[in-house]
């Protein structure tokens, strides 16, 4: 007990931080282990969803082809599939923000995050490795079922690695939306539960940019839906993604030019979300909303 | 270890019932927010291994002090330093030489997990090598009174087991300073009385400098070493409790004296030491300076004017009736 003020942590090494990355993410696995039922029923509805649109496809299929042709083979239940493997990484870079300031600031971990060694940056870090792990690892479950039980035509593309460097510039473009979102909590007192700027891109996204159907679909109905799925990165994500992983196409013109438009997304809404939750944060600080209550 | 100078914090008033277009120019700036002093130039300073109480009312800035004390509320002016970190420039090293205790010991726990696994996580978490958070779990559970409990499930505890989960996880650091804002609300009379021995001995002997506030004025006085009595954000005084209460109150001594005269009461009340001689009944309350020291000249008063005393007894106020003055005189102004 002896010289206290020695012994005290302000600063983790890096090793350091990797134990406690391993002790939150043992944290969550108890956790989630503690409501198996939950975990059991959530797989469930991932196969009864894969169920819908494989039935669902071959109802509307003949009708679709003429939309999709441009990828694969024009089968419908690749094309979805891929969109609903996109569509939980997306729906994650969009949310996660929201979720990790509004579940901590309600429960009071937000104080306890804050005078932790670890610090805020290196916690959501964490919670992002292991979120998107788990994510991964349902897509992957996502396209065994898809491929041995519907029998989605998917194989490996020899340009695989491209298909992850899409997905992870999508990421980072949809996190500067969900940054701003994010912000919204603390700079905008945003707690309702509802944030109208994550709500707005998630379901223009869920609508017009691919994910169950192209946007080209609106071109002759409502030819202004089609260009406002354009101002969503989306859109272009899930075009290079499909070509990629669908045509096995490789930094072809189309594919190119979609991930310049992504980066360019990124160079705008990244450095801008950082920005006001960076904000968002120095006004929790000055107005003492780090905790629910106090 | 913690030194407070000219400390002022305001908030924005909040106003549900605030116009939209009110609320689009003060987030434009185009109008000023009114803003509530929460803290109106504090100054003090708390010397490492002291026990030090804020008291004060609902609203008087307790909980506000404590969170700028803990680097989780920026002030508006003036200077803090706790533990030699600068709660500006430092605030990350602020933060991490600290326990923060709330009232209330439910929140920062996961309910489905056991004590002993939670312990690990925060201690862990809170910057201790994994075998050392293993360790020292036994350790304090023991100081808190929880072994036996080591086993069960946050969810199976009560209100006072939690708040003695929660001084145990503060315990698992080696954290110099204890910020304790009213932990033994809402909790019953033997754990409160747990809580405040805890303070009084382990965090002593553990060298820890804490800063309780309370509105349980009668917890400050057994338990901190000085107090500062806080309201409307200012501080009203500050001391040890028996300054205090030396300097704002007068000890009252409750005499049956018969026959009592008017003469003999003006003859008390002449006496220096003696504020007021108020009859009650067949019985007279003088309030006085030091009366145990004193009460030999009343007594004396009584037997030259040749009447007897029947009944005495020597009431020290405490620092309840103090707060209670002073709030009054406060609210006079």
């Amino acid at each position: 007990m002896s010289s206290k003020q020695d012994t005290i942590k302000h600063y983790l090494t890096f090793k350091e931080k990797l134990v406690v990355a391993y002790i939150c993410i043992e944290r969550k696995i108890l956790l989630s282990l503690r409501f198996k039922i939950s975990a059991l029923f959530s797989w469930i509805g991932m196969f009864v969803s894969l169920a819908t649109f494989f039935f669902l496809g071959k109802l509307i299929q003949p009708g679709v082809t003429v939309y999709i042709s441009q990828y694969g083979s024009g089968a419908y239940f690749p094309y979805v599939l891929l969109g609903m493997a996109f569509g939980t990484f997306s729906g994650l870079a969009l949310s996660l923000y929201l979720n990790v300031i509004s579940s901590t600031y309600w429960s009071n971990w937000l104080e306890m995050i804050f005078s932790s060694p670890i610090g805020f940056r290196t916690y959501m870090g964490i919670t992002m490795v292991w979120v998107y792990l788990t994510s991964a690892l349902t897509i992957i479950i996502y396209f065994l079922v898809g491929i041995f039980i519907f029998g989605a035509e998917l194989t490996l593309p020899s340009t695989w690695w491209l298909a992850i460097i899409v997905l992870a510039l999508a990421i980072l473009a949809i996190s500067g939306f969900g940054l701003i979102s994010a912000s919204m909590f603390l700079l905008a007192d945003v707690k309702g539960g509802v944030e109208p700027i994550s709500w707005a891109v998630a379901t223009g996204a869920g609508i017009l940019s691919g994910v169950v159907f192209p946007p080209e679909i609106f071109l002759d109905t409502a030819p202004s839906l089609y260009y406002i799925s354009r101002l969503l990165p989306h859109t272009y994500a899930l075009d290079a993604f499909r070509r990629i992983m669908l045509n096995d196409e490789g930094l072809s013109p189309i594919v190119t030019s979609e991930i310049l438009k992504l980066i360019a997304f990124i160079v705008v809404f990244l450095p801008l979300g950082t920005y006001m939750f960076k904000k968002g944060l120095e006004k929790a600080e000055r107005t003492g909303k780090l905790a629910r209550w106090g | 270890m913690i030194k407070i100078k000219n400390l002022v914090k305001k908030y924005p008033v909040v106003n549900p019932n605030k116009s939209l277009k009110q609320r689009v120019k003060e987030t434009l700036k185009l109008e000023k927010k009114s803003l509530l002093t929460a803290l109106d130039d504090v100054s003090f300073d708390v010397k490492k291994g002291e026990i030090f109480g804020v008291l004060g009312p609902n609203g008087a800035g307790k909980t506000t002090l404590l969170k700028v004390l803990a680097g989780f509320l920026l002030p508006e002016r003036g200077t803090v330093s706790v533990n030699g970190f600068d709660i500006i420039r430092e605030r990350h090293e602020v933060r991490t030489s600290c326990n923060f205790l709330r009232a209330g010991g439910w929140v920062i726990f996961d309910y489905k997990f056991k004590i002993s696994t939670m312990l690990k996580y925060w201690g862990v978490f809170l910057g201790l090598p994994l075998s050392e958070a293993e360790e020292r779990i036994n350790y304090t559970l023991e100081k808190v009174g929880l072994l036996d409990k080591k086993d069960d499930y946050v969810e199976n505890l009560s209100y006072g087991m939690r708040q003695k989960l929660n001084l145990a996880r503060c315990l698992m650091t080696h954290r110099p300073v204890y910020l304790m804002d009213e932990p033994t609300t809402n909790i019953d009379p033997y754990s409160a009385d747990f809580i405040r021995r805890f303070i009084q001995t382990e965090l002593r002997r553990e060298g820890a400098t804490t800063v309780l506030a309370t509105h349980n004025l009668w917890e400050a006085e057994q338990v901190c070493d000085r107090v500062a009595i806080l309201m409307g954000g200012k501080i009203l005084t500050i001391g040890t409790p028996d300054d205090i209460i030396r300097k704002y109150a007068l000890d009252t001594a409750v005499i049956q004296i018969k026959p009592i005269t008017d003469d003999i009461r003006k003859k008390i009340k002449a006496l220096g030491f003696v504020g007021n001689v108020v009859p009650e009944s067949d019985l007279v309350m003088v309030y006085g300076k030091d009366l145990p020291k004193n009460i030999h000249k009343i007594l004396e008063v009584c037997y030259e004017s040749k009447t007897k005393i029947t009944y005495l007894d020597i009431k020290k106020p405490s620092l309840n009736e103090v707060f209670i003055q002073l709030m009054r005189d406060k609210n006079e102004q």
